[in-house]
């Protein structure tokens, strides 16, 4: 019996001294991956060119072919906003939408506003909440003759139990990603297929 | 008695053992389908499939500078490339001057692997499937692809930084391992790399 207490306690000490030693060696790794990165610069931000009273903001397709252009311009308490799609290559514009809105209007193109064909773009719309419409880059019109879709209004008109907390860019060529909210699923992202204009919910929230 | 516990004390170390590998070194996943070879493959007019969409591959025109053997110009200044998961950025220095600075679409799931890597060979393009069910995709001309690798992710789990056509949303995971980068700045990352063996660094987060 002291022989078996013994072999037990040998036994034990041996397996903690190679769990303790897998430790170490594990944590040593940790380390020397961490020492071996080396400092980055912080995370992207995106340029404003910024003028006094007129601002032009572009963002290039993905295939850098076709640029989206925004311009602002401001005057006291109102804003005049013009949307304009053009070849990279070419002095042709096409003018998609021309807004005059109170200061608290604002219109902004996210990074990923081109479909990945550049048939479409959004936008992203506060006054006095967010909206995202969907238009034609080449400004052609959709169905009854809308300028654009109103991804929010479609959306609210399907799923009124979530709320739209953001539209990120193209899951691909017409699918939208939107991530929402609800207080009963938490998040879920949804499909917005532009052609059908149909919402397709997803099993993976896309953060 | 004490064959019986020598024999326990053997078997739980053998199974220690072979659980600390499994974590600290784990079987890395494929990117796409695993394959031994990686070649250019091009074709026209071709269409791909991604999340049940079909897309058209852009055709792609081979120049000069996109074909020579690497390590015909190479700059003094040590090029280096930074992936952040975290923040889904891509950064390119020559020596401490950067190149580039860029939104990507890293792996969903954590399949992206972190860690010090070199680029073993670069294609103009190749075809690229995987995936199952809704999830399969098989995207031909997939363009500027520069592929990594270390001791631990051998080259034939092709593991890339890449063009990617079919959606934009990068910024956000994507991928099914890859680096997804906008065509424009895969192409452009793609002619300033000029050897191989140039390095790539992917992590988790800032440090």
């Amino acid at each position: 019996m002291p022989e078996l207490k013994t072999t037990l306690r040998i036994f034990l000490l041996v397996f903690l001294g190679v769990a303790l030693s897998f430790m170490l060696v594990g944590r040593k790794q940790l380390n020397t991956q961490k020492a071996s990165a080396v400092s980055i610069p912080v995370s992207l931000r995106v340029e404003e060119p910024v003028s006094s009273s007129f601002e032009t903001r572009e963002i290039i397709s993905p295939d850098g072919t076709k640029a989206l252009i925004l311009q602002k311009q401001t005057e006291q308490d109102k804003i005049h906003y013009v949307v304009l799609t053009k070849n990279v290559d070419e002095d042709n514009e096409t003018e998609i939408l021309v807004k005059d809105a109170d200061i608290n209007y604002q219109l902004e193109i996210p990074h990923n506003v081109w479909s990945p064909d550049n048939s479409y773009f959004f936008l992203k719309q506060n006054d006095p909440a967010t909206e995202y419409p969907v238009f034609f880059s080449s400004g052609e019109m959709f169905k009854d003759d809308a300028q654009y879709l109103s991804v929010k209004k479609l959306f609210a008109g399907k799923y009124p139990e979530f709320k739209i907390e953001d539209i990120t860019g193209w899951a691909a060529v017409n699918l939208l990603l939107l991530n929402t909210k609800s207080e009963k699923d938490g998040k879920v992202s949804f499909w917005f297929e532009v052609p059908s204009q149909s919402f397709i919910r997803l099993g993976t929230y896309f953060e | 008695m004490k064959k019986y516990l020598f024999v326990i004390a053997t078997v739980s170390t053998a199974v220690l053992v072979f659980y600390f590998l499994r974590i600290n070194y784990p079987k890395p996943l494929c990117a796409n389908n695993c394959q031994d070879s990686f070649e250019l493959e091009i074709e026209e007019n071709a269409k791909g499939i991604f999340n049940n969409q079909s897309v058209n591959a852009p055709n792609i025109a081979l120049k000069e500078r996109e074909t020579e053997i690497l390590g015909s110009e190479t700059s003094e200044a040590e090029k280096r490339i930074y992936v952040n998961l975290k923040t889904q950025t891509l950064t390119a220095y020559e020596g401490k001057k950067l190149f580039m600075k860029t939104l990507i679409s890293s792996g969903l799931w954590g399949r992206t692997p972190p860690g010090d890597f070199t680029i073993w060979t670069r294609l103009r393009a190749t075809r690229m499937r995987g995936g199952e069910g809704a999830d399969y995709y098989d995207l031909p001309n997939v363009p500027y692809v520069m592929f990594f690798s270390n001791n631990k992710v051998p080259a034939s789990a092709g593991f890339s930084l890449h063009g990617a056509y079919w959606h934009n949303n990068f910024g956000h995971k994507m991928s099914h391992g890859c680096i997804n980068m906008r065509p424009v700045d895969a192409g452009k990352l793609f002619n300033w790399v000029d050897k191989l063996g140039t390095k790539v660094t992917v992590i988790e987060g800032e440090i």
